[in-house]
């Protein structure tokens, strides 16, 4: 088994030695974002059906899912610097935001599984129980890491996800419309992707995108 | 324990020892042993896991590239499609069409080899004008066999082959686990959407390939077998949408989510056999298919009826020993095959057992048959008056008879009961009668009843089913079909235009000239009416007093309460009013009035005991019935002259103590037997000016209201010890009664009453007919209140640029065509109440119309116009600023939360038959104009608007009126304080 499997079996199973292993382990410094690469890519793969019914075109469709795993990434770093900011300034934890962002990105590795999400049926709760397990992972990993308490790693991360939302809504509301442009240019068509509106697409008028219209066959029938 | 209780045990034990620390290691220790011991198996098993994964992941693809439109643009070519099983003969008109979408089984264009031998029997089983469609792939929305798919048709074809050679075999099951993982895409919530419209549109387009006509309402079947069964419940709704016809499932040991809108079908047909593994799939691992969600489509068609389950005994799923096997035989002799085929053709050609069924027990409307003296019989009822104390009711009275289903022009026949002066040569005829109104014409609407009408018939409801599968039925048919017999008796308002025969024949049935009215026809009691105060009873013969005696030793519990023997129906003797000496010192006059027949919880709609010394005698009656053809006068109906007349007992004037009165004193302590009347003004008015104003010819709005039956017979109704009423609006004229000369009214109600055992109709009823009839009105029995409401504004004319407008009368077509919409439940057959719509509800929004009706008008005049319009009549003008401030505060105080309820908003929507159709929604929309929810808060929350307006009103009230009736009390019906 490679190092990288260890890391990433160890973090699935909430074994906060697989990264202090990470941590300390020079060739995988990387090994954070790249994970939350694919588990972005993993996701988007577990969407996929958003991509299918705004019709987007075969070739459009796989650089999309390659442009959202981008975007997942970028959101990751963005709530990572946040999280480190909340520990710094509200915890005092000094410690490097490289450290951190490879804890949350190994936490990310349930999300590997998120394709499976596109499982008919069982895909949901596939869906919610990754989240569940991620979210776990999260706190698990921080705390591995850094000298905080649990009660003040979780503290952290939810501070920082409510951070990072601040801004996507204020400052950073251009990079968000920059990120979702970015998504209709692969896409080739502007995505829709709200529960409401995707309903009502799906439910307007015709059925189907080509509507057929058959002859009236004689009424004798066929065999 | 039953077997499900068991398996969510287990399952939940498992969840427990995966969360248990240490679990993951246990587990993996219990691998590596299994590993050790059977590592082929194992390993194949994981194989077969990860296989399975996989291909679940992919089997959304085709619906959703189909979607996408990756496979291309191309017409589906008529190939794919399905086609009829058995050719069709002739040019014979199908009747109904039946799609078989087959188990999850089949792989190719070839139903299983079982479900094509099931086809053809089953053909040949049905009635000719049955079509049969076959052929279609029940997973793959471009209906495309696996056996033909691109990549791996070649596979599926020698699995397909294999499995035919050798049913057991396991590759067969190959098939199935990939038509499963169909089913779970049809069920997802977000891939079904895609691939249930997508299964829709193959079967509607076979349906149209093959001769089918959409929007021609031929009834639609699906059968589904197996995983057909979540493919047809899926594909429901779309095709129901599309084919604008009624759809009904029929699902062979189906496997199906409850998420389906099983509501949108006219009815599931389950059918499974007792050892069927396969459907149990369903109840386990669909969430909505659990009775833990009570709100799921499943468990709400459930508890509608709209769900059959049909056991088929010891039979499995697939072959052998399955629901298609003719090899396998049943106690009775019976294959398998034989007894489904037997269950679906029986399903498919037998008329629904509801719609034959009579109520399981006669209900009301059949027990008052019994009661002959209150039936309609024309030759009798239209024989000569015996004295001239009577005067007839109207000019044009009669009978509404339905024509035939092949003899239909969208009138009905009205046989003539008693004509004006100069038609009498008319009576005892039958004519066409036709009703004339605009607005009528969009009314007319193709009833079919659905299986939730059609339990209510069963239940006891009276439903119009005669006019069951006919096609734009009018609101006069709907009318005179509303009941199973044609006894709807009727009054004409004037205008009525007589129309000679063209070719001027004698008259033959029919040919006779043609009646042609303005208004809806007034659903009414009696022809003749008189004014009297009741003398002497019969002398109560000796049969009658022991008949007493026995139901009084009877009743042990309180002997104050024993009733007193009614007394007989014959002769009454009473004395009429004479106008000239004001007195009753006219004509006497022997009456009878017949026992009313009790209803089905044992209460007497009237009683005549003790009626001579009541207090409303003084006063006197007005009776009105027919003449008993031996001299003798049939009362059917009666109303005291004290509600009869304009004589207030009290004026109350001030809007604050008006208000209080109409709020709490009206209803304060009803005591059975009382009655009242009260002016009440908004106004500061001394009493002279209050009753100055009440003038003839003056046209009056009338809200009502009903209370409970309480005492010791209290009515079911009251179980939950709330009583809420009902509520109606009516209009009035105040006219000089000829048989007093006193100042009165000719009042009738627009009632808009929901399917009911009492065969009380939706529509303009007659006072005679809802409230003093004596077998079917409520006066007797309930409290009632009739608010008289004088308010120029709203019930003055007003002159549009030469046309003349009255609201009032434009709320009257509106509630015209809301109780036509009623009467048919708009296509349906049935009227349920429920919050968003029930009688205050829907009264109240057809006011909202009539008044949006004449602002729209308004609006449309050009500004100059309007100008030179309101400088012309300055006091029109006024009015009719008057009027927009009431409908401005009315809009507010009924329909607070408009945005709740754009049916309101909207001329017209589908009325919510139920609460099981949309749960939340209609409770929304109930609660978007609560003020209206309640009828009498209803009433009380109009009243007060009207009162701030400065109308005056007329409060008449009465509490069961008529004899003693010692076994009941009035209950007043709930309101609310704010």
């Amino acid at each position: 088994m490679t190092e990288a499997q260890e890391v990433i079996t160890g973090a699935l199973r909430f074994d906060a030695h697989a990264y202090l292993y990470a941590a300390a382990s020079g060739p995988l410094s990387r090994i954070g974002i790249w994970i939350a690469l694919l588990a972005g890519l993993s996701q988007a793969i577990g969407q996929a059906f958003i991509l299918f019914v705004n019709q987007v075109r075969p070739l459009r469709f796989a650089i999309s899912l390659v442009v959202e795993a981008l975007l997942f990434l970028s959101g990751f770093l963005v709530w990572a610097t946040s999280t480190w900011l909340v520990a710094w300034l509200v915890f005092g934890s000094r410690l490097p935001l490289s450290l951190l962002i490879r804890a949350l990105g190994i936490a990310h590795a349930p999300q590997l599984l998120a394709f499976l999400g596109a499982l008919p049926y069982l895909g949901v709760p596939i869906l919610t129980l990754l989240s569940l397990w991620t979210a776990i992972g999260f706190v698990v990993g921080l705390v591995a890491v850094s000298d905080l308490s649990v009660w003040a790693g979780f503290s952290s991360l939810v501070v920082g996800w409510w951070l990072t939302n601040a801004l996507q809504r204020t400052a950073g509301q251009p990079v968000m419309a920059l990120g979702r442009s970015l998504l209709d240019r692969a896409a080739g068509v502007p995505l829709i992707n709200d529960g409401r509106a995707l309903e009502q697409m799906l439910r307007s008028g015709q059925i189907g995108p080509d509507r057929v219209n058959p002859q009236p066959l004689d009424r004798s029938g066929r065999p | 324990m039953p077997r499900r209780h068991r398996l969510l045990l287990l399952l939940l034990a498992l969840l427990l020892l995966a969360l248990l620390p240490g679990a993951g290691l246990l587990l993996h220790l219990a691998y590596s042993a299994l590993h050790h011991s059977f590592g082929l198996v194992v390993d194949l098993i994981s194989v077969g896991l990860l296989l399975f994964l996989v291909s679940a992941f992919f089997a959304p693809l085709e619906a959703l590239g189909w979607w996408a439109g990756w496979f291309g643009e191309e017409l589906r070519p008529p190939e794919s499609l399905g086609a009829l099983a058995t050719p069709l003969s002739g040019d014979q008109p199908i009747r109904r069409w039946v799609v078989y979408l087959d188990g999850i089984g089949q792989a190719s264009m070839q139903a299983l080899p079982e479900g094509e031998d099931f086809l053809r029997q089953l053909g040949e089983r049905l009635p000719a004008d049955f079509a049969i469609v076959r052929g279609i792939m029940p997973y793959s929305v471009v209906n495309q066999p696996l056996t033909e798919s691109r990549w791996l048709g070649q596979f599926w074809r020698w699995v397909d082959r294999l499995r035919i050679r050798h049913p057991q075999a396991l590759l067969g099951a190959v098939i199935n686990l990939r038509n499963i993982l169909v089913v779970a895409v049809s069920a997802d919530q977000r891939y079904g959407p895609i691939f249930n419209q997508g299964m829709a549109q193959v079967i509607t387009d076979s349906l149209v390939a093959n001769g089918y006509a959409p929007g021609s309402g031929t009834p639609v079947t699906l059968l589904g077998f197996s995983g057909g069964g979540q493919i047809s419940l899926g594909a429901l709704p779309h095709l129901r949408r599309v084919l604008q016809a009624p759809v009904e499932v029929i699902s062979l040991g189906g496997v199906f989510a409850g998420s389906n809108q099983i509501l949108a079908a006219e009815h599931l047909f389950h059918l499974v056999g007792e050892r069927d593994r396969v459907e149990r799939i369903g109840p386990l691992a669909f969430p909505g298919r659990w009775r833990l969600q009570p709100l799921s489509y499943w468990n709400r068609a459930r508890r509608r009826g709209k769900v059959s389950l049909i056991s088929l005994g010891p039979v499995g799923h697939e072959l052998p020993g399955g629901i298609l096997d003719a090899a396998a035989f049943l106690s009775d002799g019976r294959s398998h095959l034989q007894q489904t085929i037997d269950r679906v053709s029986a399903i498919l050609t037998e008329v629904k057992p509801a719609e034959l069924q009579e109520p399981r027990e006669p209900n009301n409307y059949q027990r008052y048959q019994a009661n002959s003296w209150h039936r309609l019989e024309p030759s009798r009822d239209g024989g000569p008056l015996p004295s001239p104390a009577l005067r007839p009711l109207d000019d044009w009275i009669g009978r509404l008879i339905l024509p035939l289903a092949d003899q239909r022009w969208g009138g009905v026949w009205f046989e003539v009961i008693h004509a004006p002066e100069g038609w009498s040569q008319l009576r005892g005829q039958r004519l066409r009668l036709d009703w004339h109104d605009p607005l009528l014409a969009a009314l007319a609407m193709d009833v079919h009843f659905s299986d939730e009408a059609l339990q209510s018939v069963a239940d006891g409801g009276v439903h119009p089913l005669r006019l069951n599968h006919w096609r734009q039925v009018t609101p006069l048919e709907s009318l005179a079909g509303a009941r199973p017999q044609d006894d709807q008796l009727v009054r004409l308002s004037a205008p009525v235009r007589v129309l000679p025969n063209p070719q001027g024949r004698a008259a033959l049935d029919g040919e006779g000239p043609r009646l042609l009215i303005q208004d809806e026809p007034l659903q009414t009691t009696g022809t003749a009416v008189a004014l009297v105060r009741f003398e002497a009873p019969p002398a109560l013969t000796a049969a009658a007093v022991s008949a007493a005696a026995v139901s009084a030793k009877a009743s042990a519990t309180d002997s104050s309460t024993a009733p007193e023997a009614e007394p007989p129906a014959w002769p009454w003797t009473a004395v009429a009013f004479d106008p000239a000496t004001g007195r009753f010192d006219g004509a006497r006059l022997r009456l009878r009035l017949p026992t009313p027949v009790p209803n089905s919880e044992g209460i007497a709609p009237a009683t005549s005991r003790g009626l001579e010394t009541a207090a409303t005698n003084q006063a006197g009656w007005y009776v009105c019935g027919v003449p008993d053809g031996d001299g003798g006068f049939v009362v059917q109906s009666m109303l005291p002259r004290s509600l009869q007349r304009f004589a207030p007992e009290r004026v109350i004037s001030g809007q604050r103590r008006a208000w209080d009165y109409v709020k709490r004193q009206a209803w304060h302590q009803p005591e059975a037997g009382s009655a009242s009347a009260v002016l009440v003004t908004g106004r500061p008015l001394g009493e002279p000016e209050a009753l100055a104003e009440w003038q003839p010819g003056d046209r009056l709005l009338v809200l009502h209201v009903f209370g409970g039956i309480g005492g010791q017979q209290r009515e079911s109704a009251l179980a939950g010890g709330i009583c809420t009423g009902h509520f109606a609006y009516g209009v009035a004229t105040l006219e000089t009664e000829p048989l007093s000369g006193e100042l009165g009214w000719s009042l009738s109600y627009r009632q808009v009453y929901a399917h009911n055992p009492d065969g009380i109709i939706a529509g303009a009823q007659d006072r005679w007919r809802y409230l003093g009839d004596r077998q079917w009105g409520w006066l007797g029995t309930r409290p009632v209140a009739d608010i008289l409401v004088r308010f120029p504004p709203l019930t003055a004319s007003y002159d549009v640029q030469g046309h003349e407008r009255s609201l009032l009368r434009d709320f009257e077509r509106q509630l015209a065509a809301m109780t036509a919409r009623y009467r048919l439940g708009d296509g349906t057959g049935a009227t349920f109440v429920g919050p968003a719509n029930n009688c205050s509800q829907d009264s109240n929004q057809a006011l909202f119309a009539a008044i949006k009706g004449l602002q729209r008008e308004l609006r449309q005049l050009d500004p100059r116009a309007l100008r030179a319009w309101q400088q012309q009549d300055p006091a029109q003008a006024q009015r009719l600023r008057q009027l927009l401030r009431l409908e401005r505060e009315l809009r507010r105080a009924l329909l607070p939360f408009a945005g709740l309820r754009p049916d309101w908003q909207r001329d017209r929507e589908v009325l919510g038959t139920s609460l099981e159709d949309q749960p939340l929604d209609n409770l929304l929309r109930g609660l978007g104009s609560w003020r209206a929810l309640l009828p009498r808060m209803a009433s009380d929350t109009v009243m007060k608007v009207f009162l701030r307006h400065g109308a005056s009103a007329l409060v008449l009230r009465a509490n069961q009126l008529g004899g003693a009736h010692p076994q009941i009390e009035p209950v007043a019906p709930l309101t609310l304080g704010w």
